[in-house]
């Protein structure tokens, strides 16, 4: 073999090794085939997810208060969890006494259609409900592919597994007469899951619970014969006794959430953490950042910094080193677009915070500089247009030239230390630019054309500072044609237009033209919003290309 | 010419040539060269330099501390106290500006005059008896064979000129850069610092969680600049950022030694100075919540700034 050929194939195998990988996006319905849950292309399928905060009609309603929170059922959510974790699926807890309400369905169908459209798979969980309860609620979900249903018998009863068991076979019973096909996922209500016998239902997923605090359920031969999920495990930091049989050091208590992961990796375990909710797997439904371990914790007590594992899980679903750097597309996902925006978290070490404005974007600031060395092998520098002094984040363009699939980023400074991180390039990477974080009042501007020929122009949003933006109304007068042009990065090597598919409020727009704007890494989406759009209010917009899926942001119409 | 006197300093230096080093700084008239640096390592320690044989430039600046004397202010030879605790002679050579609060010192050479000359506080007291110290020099049988080769070109190589110049050429051979600090960062050894101190560092270099590289940035953790520090109600003088290289051994801190541990350095900022009302304060000293875990890792990460091997390097030691 000719050197070369070997330094590539080293090159690639390297980073092949540290590559992280788009979490496979829910393509149900499902089925079980021995210990497998299989996709609707009979692929297998793993849930890597986490619970969402108990459904109310209320919550679902919950989406910008203020422009400050997004609400813990709200699009901006579900989107950060499929991004910015890498998620698919999240468990939904529902109140059963609450279903008697008027709308009660109706609403919670909004949060599941948000949810699977964010690529999320949803894992409807009651405790307690009756075979009523289920019976009315997987008929009115049996027609969703990407949903499953875990009906929760009472777990603490004294009538022993065998009542429960019965319990949860007339549970199931109850889902199948309603004509819901799809997977059943079962708490298995006993420490030996090994030894519990299988419910009559072959299409089961057996729910486990393991806890940081006593001893590892074992599980090791039912995951052998049947699919296996591992939900609700957290490292209880706000539960005084649960949490002080935890060590102190943070990296001791880490170490333990990764031989987790890794124990449900190696097993084909699927699971779900935690919960979505400040204190748990997020500091705040703002930023919606991952908690940490490294500010340590007082047991019993959550408060400021929000300490949890959420960086540690994060972290694991992205591939990358807890405390490394990180890379993430304009819309905060795992795949970069080239001759897109990327953004490089951790430790920059500029000289000095330092901006270029564009056009023209140069290939040093701040004493720094970015090279990205592609699948092939071949290193090429990046245009810049922020380096963060000391910890912070580094935006760059991955060179249009890159070869596409795992790739690496290097920050070099000026004296001569390096640091880089995987990344993964693809042909396209769809996301929308907001004022901050990926998340929020979309950029862009409203073309209204009247039949004269007049056009007026107008943003879509104002900021006024960091993370102070909020949405403006797109005006929609009578009689004329309103386009939005939106300001996008990750879409110019799409194929087509009609490949590219946006949906305001939930309804597909049509898509009239894309491409590169007036800046590198800067693309242009222009939508036509529809009539019936008209004096909706404030509401998201997202965006689906090539199997990915971009942030979810706001627009007022 | 850069690269011959680039080579030249580290010729000088007891450090090789880390390829992350800065560009060390030397005068134009004032270029380094070994025997240079040697001669000014036996005036660094030479006590007859004082004025009752007591004292050299070591006993404020001592090797095993970092170049410094673990006294809040120093005193000299006379035993009177100075105002100022002894700055670290560590890296001085990539320092543009010397002292703690004199922006106008910007020479290495007429800043090692002070402590010999300076009578308010007496430091060394060598003023006044200038001619009997150079004579000295010239009788010595040491130094009878490092001044000509220090200053070949002098007629007479014995002027307290060249004694200056010889001391801020030692004292540049100074140079701290083999911290586990630098093994991990500039080495790529992820080991050779703890988890702990790799927290830290998270802490040290975020905002707002500390924000520390705001003025203690760059290779010697610090921007050379003056600042406030909010140590008392009415202060409105600014001092310089000392740097960080070997701080777990510079006790105790602050200009004035008013801080006693690194736990206690940490506290201040995390309150915003001990006067954070002060008017004059920078206004980076803001405060920054701080957790148990946070403080401990920043004091692990400050102490994976010691340079162990300078304390106890041969060619910085007392050669007498």
């Amino acid at each position: 073999m000719k050197p070369w050929v070997t330094a590539t194939l080293l090159l690639t195998s390297n980073l092949l090794a540290s590559q992280q990988q788009l979490t496979p996006a829910p393509a149900g319905p499902f089925h079980i085939a021995g210990n497998a849950i299989l996709d609707s292309h009979d692929r297998p399928f793993l849930m890597r997810g986490t619970q969402l905060l108990e459904f109310r009609p209320e919550t679902a309603a919950y989406d910008s208060r203020g422009g400050l929170d997004y609400g813990p059922h709200s699009a901006t959510s579900l989107s950060a969890i499929r991004l910015r974790f890498n998620m698919n699926t999240v468990r939904l807890p529902l109140n059963a006494a609450e279903s008697a309400r008027p709308g009660y369905f109706s609403a919670l169908a909004k949060v599941v259609k948000r949810a699977n459209d964010a690529d999320l798979l949803v894992v409807l969980a009651a405790r307690g409900g009756t075979t009523e309860f289920w019976a009315k609620c997987a008929a009115y979900f049996r027609s969703y592919a990407n949903v499953m249903f875990d009906p929760v018998a009472d777990e603490h009863s004294s009538e022993g597994w065998g009542a429960w068991r019965e319990r949860m076979n007339d549970l199931v019973r109850a889902v199948r007469a309603a004509g819901a096909a799809q997977p059943v996922v079962a708490m298995l209500w006993t420490d030996n899951a090994d030894s519990a016998p299988l419910l009559n239902d072959a299409n089961v997923i057996y729910e486990i619970a393991p806890r940081f605090d006593g001893p590892r359920p074992e599980f090791g031969r039912l995951a052998a014969i049947a699919p296996v999920t591992a939900t609700g495990w957290d490292l209880e930091l706000s539960n005084a006794a649960a949490c002080s049989k935890l060590p102190s050091d943070p990296a001791e208590v880490a170490g333990m959430v990764r031989a987790f992961l890794e124990d449900f990796d190696m097993r084909r375990v699927s699971w779900t953490v935690s919960t979505y909710e400040p204190g748990k797997l997020i500091k705040d439904f703002s930023l919606q950042d991952a908690t940490s371990l490294e500010d340590g914790w007082t047991c019993g007590e959550v408060k400021y910094p929000q300490p949890g594992l959420g960086r540690v899980v994060e972290a694991w679903l992205r591939g990358t080193e807890e405390r490394g750097l990180f890379v993430v597309s304009a819309a905060g996902g795992i795949d970069v677009a080239r001759d897109g925006f990327a953004i490089a978290y951790g430790p920059v070490m500029a000289e000095r915070d330092a901006e270029a404005k564009a056009p023209r974007l140069p290939f040093r600031l701040g004493g720094v500089s970015v090279q990205v060395t592609d699948s092939k092998g071949a290193s090429r520098p990046a245009r810049l247009l922020w380096a963060s002094a000391g910890w912070g984040q580094i935006n760059f363009v991955v060179p249009g030239e890159s070869a596409l699939g795992p790739a690496r980023m290097t920050i070099v400074r000026e004296d001569g230390s390096r640091t880089s991180a995987p990344m993964t390039i693809a042909e396209t990477a769809p996301g929308m630019w907001t004022g901050v974080s990926c998340r929020g009042p979309a950029e862009g501007e409203a073309i209204q054309t009247f039949a004269n020929g007049r056009t007026v122009r107008a943003p879509i949003s104002a900021c006024g500072g960091y993370g102070n933006c909020r949405t403006l109304q797109v005006p929609m007068a009578e009689g004329s044609v309103t386009r939005v042009v939106l300001h996008a990065s990750g879409f110019r090597y799409a194929r087509s237009a009609s490949r590219i598919e946006v949906t305001v409020a939930g309804r597909r727009v049509r898509v009239l033209s894309y491409g590169p704007s007036d800046a590198p890494g800067k693309d242009q989406v222009t939508i036509e919003l529809p009539a019936g759009l008209r004096d909706i209010g404030e509401t998201d917009l997202m965006c689906h290309l090539d199997g990915r899926v971009s942030n979810a942001v706001r627009i007022r119409i | 010419m850069r690269f011959a006197f680039v080579s030249s300093f580290l010729a000088a230096s007891a450090v090789l040539a880390q390829s992350y080093l800065p560009k060390p700084g030397a005068p134009a008239d004032n270029p380094m060269s070994g025997d240079k640096a040697l001669l000014g390592r036996y005036l660094f320690y030479d006590r007859r330099m004082s004025v009752n044989g007591t004292q050299s430039c070591a006993s404020c600046h001592r090797q095993e501390l970092a170049f410094t004397d673990g006294r809040a202010v120093s005193v000299g030879a006379t035993g009177q106290a100075h105002p100022r605790s002894a700055m670290s002679l560590v890296n001085v050579a990539f320092s543009t500006v010397f002292t703690w609060s004199d922006p106008s010192m910007r020479s290495l050479e007429r800043q090692a005059l002070v402590p010999m000359m300076s009578e308010h506080p007496v430091e060394l007291g060598l003023a006044g008896r200038e001619q009997g110290f150079l004579e000295l020099l010239r009788c010595d049988r040491v130094y009878g064979g490092l001044f000509p080769k220090a200053f070949p070109r002098d007629r007479d190589p014995y002027t307290l000129d060249n004694v200056a110049k010889a001391l801020a050429s030692f004292e540049r051979t100074i140079v701290s850069a083999r911290s586990p600090y630098d093994r991990f960062h500039f080495g790529g050894v992820t080991d050779a610092i703890s988890e702990s101190a790799r927290r830290g560092e998270v802490v040290f270099f975020t905002d707002p969680s500390a924000g520390c590289f705001r003025c203690h940035n760059g290779f010697n953790f610090s921007d050379g600049l003056y600042h406030n520090t909010a140590l008392s109600p009415s202060q409105t003088q600014k001092f310089k950022t000392p740097t960080l290289r070997n701080v777990a051994l510079t006790a105790p801190y602050m200009h004035d030694g008013s801080v006693v541990t690194l736990a206690d350095v940490i506290d201040h900022y995390a309150a915003g100075g001990r006067a954070p009302k002060n008017p004059h304060k920078d206004q980076r000293l803001t405060g920054f919540p701080l957790t148990v875990q946070n403080k401990k890792d920043l004091i692990a990460f400050l102490e994976s700034l010691t340079d162990r091997e300078l304390l106890t390097d041969p060619r910085f030691s007392d050669p007498w």
